[in-house]
């Protein structure tokens, strides 16, 4: 017996294989979705660019290669990076307002490491037919000139010292990084061609006119001169510079320390400082004029000098120094905030009446640096203050280009490697006769002074969307974010980490690499997860023909609802007003 | 097995017995011993299927026609105001034509607050396209679920099995649970169409136009009158199988009665004992008991009751400005017999009051006396 229709599967219902029917829902509303990928908020924070959201998901793909060639769009230096930048895209991190920031830093390390093991910088495809000079081969001088070879130019480093890599040798203890690494992250950059000139100390006229020969020059020499407080006894033996101090360690001419030490500062100087003081067994005391939360130096290095066995004595500062048997006396005083200096923190001036003394065998000084002065002989006068420099870091009228801590600029490594390479692009813009402005426009990143190298060699017209509108954390929806702790790394307990200079934090496992890339959200950037399609509830909702694609919508269905907006974790879906 | 067991717990019985893949209930007093006997063999593995925890009767009746539009056998219960929440899901689930099925204990409807058997809430569904059995006790409680899984998808649409509250729902009888194999060769494995096919997606039951909207209502209309004679096909299947049946209208000494007593439920078992009295006392009295309501069985009730010139119909529900449902409802499925009747409507036993022999006799008495019937209902309690 046949079935009758009104038990027909068939026919019982309506089912719509491509739109919700017939009508056309599209009429109904006033906002519709707009597709639109955004800058996630850690690369907006990194100075120098990194595309984070793609490498992570790349490391979490698996893919570590093309994890390591994406940073390495933007930075050479993952592996230093990894390990010693303090990270401000984690402190801008959105998941920070669901639970932690993503460990970046981490994902990083862990990628770099891998490329230093197993991939090379690939050999620039291009000749600008032009020459460059990078002088001095910290961060800023690496990140210039390996930048500016891969935008074809023939690049010499001219570096005073036998081996490269400035600040990230003389004043980085090992303890936080590794020596290998550096070796090996200069040894690949130099591998991309760069021809290097060590012995080189610029300053006589003789230098000034060698580097006069090429098409552009990056002056990349650092802050190596020390700022020194007006007190009496400044002078004595036992008184230390603090950078001093850690070149003397780092280039192996110190040993040792005399007696228990006290350091003056309360940055990250006067914090490797103390760390290897202790390292070096002896007893020590940092002092600093303002509070703990004010001190500019990490937090997590501070915390790991007081575990180590660093004492704080906070709101104090020397005033004198006297020689004692042998010892130092240091005469001390309390201090009481008063009004907000000029970079908005309260000042701190000694309270009379206040003084105290400490006996101490070394006093270490650390409580900033200047540019080195060095005689021009007519061209760019340097030092004590930060060069003068055009937004896009050449010195006016010259073919001279200055970066990192001899600039205006935060003296971070991640500030120095992006100097660097803005400056690769600066220099290759003015042989080529192109507009830095119209560059820029189209390459920087949100609205700092980054921007994306790896834009600018797509040579693309119109910039991603994903450089420019940082996602907000309103646009993101933390209710589809997995609720993992963040994974803490591995490091030595305090009292293996104080007997030497073994790096104290591990390297990340692969369970860790995991955990940490899971937790990024890939904000701002579509992964195609298909959310929006599978919730729209007029299938009105396109999504792309290849992997990759856009989504898009069709107008016939979309009634405006915004559920797609509601439901794309990543905030790449808005709603929009009108039409 | 002989069981004595509650009708709550009969119903429970029979939905284990039927393999059914999902359960997603709310509790509901006085309904809640059925979803707790289900819940406590999930809790010890014997269940079979799954059970999904739901924050109320509305997404539990989504929950269930979403399952079923996936293909599966779903099993949900209810009572009043539970069954009133749920009310916008009934049309979803009948309109969807998934074959849930879900057990009604009847309750009184808020307010005032009460907690006692009244069918009201039950027949206030009647238009939602769904199948209603209203069951006279724990066994037919019990049979009649298995029976509903049955029609259900074969039929494809929702059905409810209706158990007074209290009167079945907690009164404990001998009940024969069948063995597992037997009810397995009367309900087939799982067929229902799987409307959720990943590799050719597509919107199941979007918007239509006013004429496919028409064109649907009319096939679930003639998948209601389909269903009669599935109803009584099933039935007639389950006799053979199990060795008992009720048919869609049952009639009970009907070939010599000059007044036919029409009644539902539990207040036919009442009305059985009644009939033994009366009929000693020599009253030519016959009892008819309506147990399918949706569809409506009236060829079923004409055969019975054409030739019968009066009529008392005992409604334990009220449609408030009318009269009790079932006499409405009988009424109108009389319009055409070739004779006119004298139909008269009795409401009785609203809020769980007792309806016991002694009113029943007397509505017979007073229905046997009747020179004509009135156009509402009759009220009848137990002191008047």
């Amino acid at each position: 017996m046949s079935q009758p229709r009104c038990i027909d599967p068939e026919k019982i219902i309506p089912i719509s294989r491509s739109t919700t029917g017939v009508f056309k829902t599209g009429t109904w509303g006033g906002h519709f979705p707009e597709y639109r990928e955004k800058l996630s908020t850690c690369r907006g924070a990194c100075p120098a660019g990194e595309d984070i959201p793609s490498y992570i998901a790349l490391a979490r793909d698996g893919d570590l290669e093309g994890a390591f060639y994406k940073i390495a769009q933007e930075n050479p230096l993952p592996s230093v990076c990894g390990r010693v930048c303090y990270h401000p895209c984690e402190q801008d991190c959105l998941r920070r307002d669901v639970d932690e920031a993503v460990p970046i830093h981490r994902v990083e390390r862990f990628v770099g490491d891998y490329g230093l093991d197993n991939l090379s910088f690939p050999e620039p495809i291009k000749s600008a037919g032009a020459a460059v000079a990078v002088v001095g081969s910290g961060p800023a001088g690496l990140s210039c000139a390996y930048h500016a070879r891969r935008l074809g130019c023939d690049v010499t480093i001219f570096e005073e010292r036998e081996l490269l890599g400035g600040m990230m040798r003389l004043g980085i203890p090992a303890y936080r990084l590794p020596r290998a690494i550096v070796d090996r992250s200069v040894a690949m950059i130099l591998a991309t061609g760069i021809k290097t000139r060590s012995g080189f100390r610029l300053g006589d006229a003789g230098t000034w006119e060698e580097l006069d020969r090429f098409d552009a020059v990056f002056l990349a020499l650092g802050a190596q001169g020390a700022l020194t407080p007006p007190f009496p006894g400044i002078e004595l033996s036992g008184v230390i510079g603090g950078l001093e101090f850690l070149k003397q360690v780092n280039m192996g001419q110190r040993s040792e320390v005399k007696g228990s030490v006290v350091v003056m500062g309360g940055g990250n100087t006067a914090i490797d400082a103390a760390r290897v003081a202790l390292r070096l067994g002896a007893e020590t005391t940092i002092l600093y004029r303002r509070s703990r939360q004010e001190m500019p130096a990490s937090a997590e290095e501070i915390s790991d000098a007081l575990r180590e066995g660093a004492a704080l004595l906070e709101r104090a500062l020397p005033v004198g120094v006297e020689s004692a048997n042998g010892d130092l006396k240091i005469t001390c005083a309390r201090t009481e905030a008063g009004n907000a200096d000029e970079s908005g923190r309260l000042s701190y001036a000694p309270l009379e009446g206040s003084e105290f003394t400490l006996t101490a065998g070394t006093l270490i000084v650390a409580v900033g640096q200047s540019v080195e002065v060095i005689c021009g002989g007519g061209r760019p006068a340097i030092g004590p203050q930060p060069m003068t420099v055009e937004p896009f870091l050449r010195i006016a009228g010259q073919n001279y280009f200055a970066g990192g801590d001899m600039a205006p600029i935060p003296r971070r490594l991640c500030d120095a490697i992006a100097s660097g390479k803005l400056a690769a692009l600066s220099m290759s813009a003015m042989i080529g006769g192109l507009d830095m402005e119209t560059i820029w426009s189209r390459v920087n990143v949100g609205r700092g002074g980054a921007f994306s190298m790896e834009e600018y060699l797509s040579g693309k017209e119109s910039p991603s969307p994903r450089l420019k509108e940082a996602v907000t954390a309103a646009q993101i929806k933390p209710e589809w974010l997995a609720g993992s702790p963040r994974p803490e790394p591995s490091r030595l307990s305090a009292r293996e980490a104080a007997r030497g200079f073994d790096e104290v934090v591990g390297d990340p496992s692969p369970e860790e690499l995991a955990a940490s890339c899971g937790q990024c959200v890939t904000c701002g950037s579509c992964i195609g997860c298909d959310r929006c399609y599978l919730f729209c509830p007029e299938i009105a909702v396109i999504p792309p023909e290849e992997p990759g694609g856009a989504y898009s919508g069709n107008r016939e269905y979309c009634k405006g609802c915004g559920v797609c907006a509601a439901v794309c974790p990543r905030g790449v879906i808005t709603m929009g007003e009108g039409t | 097995m002989k069981k004595f067991i509650t009708g709550n717990h009969s119903v429970a019985e029979a939905v284990r017995l039927c393999r059914t893949q999902i359960v997603a209930a709310y509790p509901i007093t006085p309904q809640t011993p059925i979803y707790e006997k289900l819940a406590e063999w999930d809790a010890k593995k014997e269940l079979g299927g799954m059970m999904m925890r739901v924050e109320s009767e509305h997404s539990a009746m989504a929950a269930c026609l979403s399952a079923s539009l996936a293909g599966a056998r779903t099993f949900t219960a209810t009572s009043s105001q539970g069954l009133a929440l749920m009310h916008e899901m009934l049309f979803f689930a009948a309109g969807c034509r998934t074959p849930v099925v879900m057990a009604c204990v009847n309750r009184t409807l808020a307010g005032p607050w009460a907690f006692w058997s009244d069918q009201t809430d039950t027949l206030s569904e009647r238009e939602t396209g769904w199948i209603q059995i209203y069951c006279e006790d724990n066994q037919e409680a019990l049979d009649s679920v298995i029976q509903a899984y049955r029609i259900a998808e074969k039929v494809l649409l929702p059905c409810m099995v209706i158990i007074e509250g209290h009167f079945i729902s907690h009164f404990m009888e001998p009940v024969e649970v069948p063995d597992q194999e037997l009810v397995d060769s009367f309900v087939p494995p799982v067929a229902i169409p799987n409307r959720f096919d990943v590799d050719n997606p597509g919107f199941a039951v979007p918007v239509v136009s006013q004429k496919e909207y028409f064109h649907y209502r009319q096939l679930m209309q003639e998948a209601m009158d389909y269903s009669l004679g599935i109803i009584a096909q099933v039935d007639a299947e389950f006799r053979e199988t199990f060795g008992r049946g009720y048919s869609l209208v049952e009639a009970v000494q009907m070939e010599d009665a000059e007044l036919a007593l029409v009644t539902t439920a539990t207040i036919t078992s009442t009305a059985r004992v009644a009939l033994k009295r009366l009929r000693e006392k020599g009253y030519k009295v016959g009892l008819v008991k309506i147990r399918v309501f949706r569809p409506f069985p009236v060829k079923a009730l004409r055969e019975i009751l054409d030739g019968i010139p009066r009529i008392a119909v005992i409604d334990r529900n009220i449609s408030l400005g009318r009269e009790g449902i079932f006499c409405s409802e009988l009424k109108a499925a009389l319009i055409h017999s070739p004779a006119p009747h004298l139909v008269q409507g009795y409401v009785a036993g609203i809020g769980g009051t007792n309806v016991d022999p002694e009113l029943i006799e007397r509505i017979v008495a007073d229905a046997l006396a009747r020179k004509e019937a009135t156009d509402g209902p009759i009220i009848m309690t137990e002191e008047s």
